[in-house]
């Protein structure tokens, strides 16, 4: 008699439990993207000077598309990173864009004057790409095979060992180079 | 009778998550046809503008999460990023895309999170289902213990408490209960000097 109570309670809780468990093992503001595994969603958007980039047309070279912002701190730090990433993965046909969010092409100027980088920085003027990409907030970055598949997302500021990490099965598939 | 009282409210509970369900599958065919009145049957898309545009616009963006936001739609909310998600359904919705078109579009970018009201099926049924299947759980135990507990309470709460032990109308079950016969033994050393 008793023992049909714990044998009952363990069913009930047992399952519940392992619900609990699972849900707390996570981070809940962690949202899974399903871009991942599925073709970039293609784009053409235009630098502070009007020259235009389409996404579509480096297909054959690996691509890092990173969402950020000026007003965005982390994006700060994150974009030394990207700057010497850049640099040091010219030579492997590795093609950085920068997309900027929700912002003013002013303050863009302004911050790119400061801290210049090598690749091109483009106006997400209508938050379109953003959407596009189910960008949640900035920064977040976006690891593009050579044939147009997307392999990785990030959420939050790449330090140079992620990044590192990332481009690796980038790099793998056969570079354009 | 008890039985009956927990079937009925079962099947009022039951009753209530369906219909909470139902507002998803039936707005938008009556939001189609508030929009194309004068068009009959399915003609291919309808050009939305004006009051009709923002009416459409409104109602699905009622349903879309917005994603920087706690718990908000993006038609609630006054975010840039909620108006820019505004601004892609209504230019949808102007191009002809269905609602369903347009929600597969933002699940497919944001994922099902973007859903204000998750589908329900496959995992999501629990949510559905579970408190319906907790709430049984608990009238079967519930009745269980009173039936128990009702079987069990009438003979030794009937005869001793009420006429007394000391008159001898007890059962022998009480008769033979050592702590009873101490009790008595210590009640009739007392009564004695």
């Amino acid at each position: 008699m008793k023992w049909g109570y714990v044998v009952g309670a363990a069913a009930l809780g047992l399952p519940f439990l392992a619900l609990l468990a699972s849900g707390f093992g996570k981070d809940p503001s962690a949202i899974v993207s399903p871009l991942p595994g599925h073709e970039a969603p293609d784009f053409t958007l235009s630098d502070l000077d009007g020259k235009a980039v389409r996404l579509s047309e480096l297909r054959g070279a690996p691509v890092v598309i990173n969402f950020w912002a000026t007003w965005c701190i982390p994006c700060r730090q994150e974009h030394e990173v990207l700057a010497r990433g850049a640099a040091h993965h010219a030579a492997d046909g590795v093609q950085f864009l920068g997309v900027v969010y929700q912002d003013e092409p002013e303050s863009i100027r302004r911050f790119l004057a400061r801290s210049p980088v090598d690749y091109p920085t483009l106006v997400d003027v209508k938050g379109q790409t953003a959407i596009d990409y189910g960008v949640t907030g900035v920064p977040e970055t976006f690891f593009v095979r050579p044939d147009g598949v997307i392999d990785s997302k990030k959420v939050g500021p790449l330090d140079p060992q992620d990044l590192e990490r990332r481009l690796g099965p980038l790099l793998a598939t056969g570079g354009g180079s | 009778m008890r039985r009956a009282l927990a079937l009925a409210a079962l099947a009022v509970v039951l009753g209530r998550s369906v219909a909470a369900t139902e507002p998803a599958a039936t707005t938008e065919p009556a939001a189609a046809i508030a929009a194309g009145e004068d068009h009959p049957a399915p003609t291919p898309p309808i050009l939305l503008a004006g009051d009709a545009l923002e009416r459409r616009t409104s109602a699905l963006a009622s349903k879309l999460r917005c994603p920087v936001c706690q718990g908000l739609s993006i038609d609630d909310s006054p975010a840039p990023s909620a108006r820019d998600m505004r601004a892609v359904v209504r230019q949808k919705l102007a191009e002809g895309m269905s609602e369903e078109e347009i929600t597969a579009y933002f699940v497919s970018r944001y994922g099902e999170f973007v859903l204000l009201q998750p589908e329900a099926k496959g995992v999501n049924l629990l949510v559905w289902l579970g408190p319906v299947a907790i709430l049984l759980g608990g009238v079967a135990l519930a009745g269980g213990f009173l039936r128990r507990h009702s079987r069990v309470g009438r003979p030794e709460g009937g005869a001793p408490r009420g006429t007394g032990g000391t008159e001898g109308g007890a059962p022998a079950t009480v008769e033979s209960d050592p702590y009873l016969a101490r009790a008595r033994a210590l009640l009739e050393g007392e009564g004695k000097p």
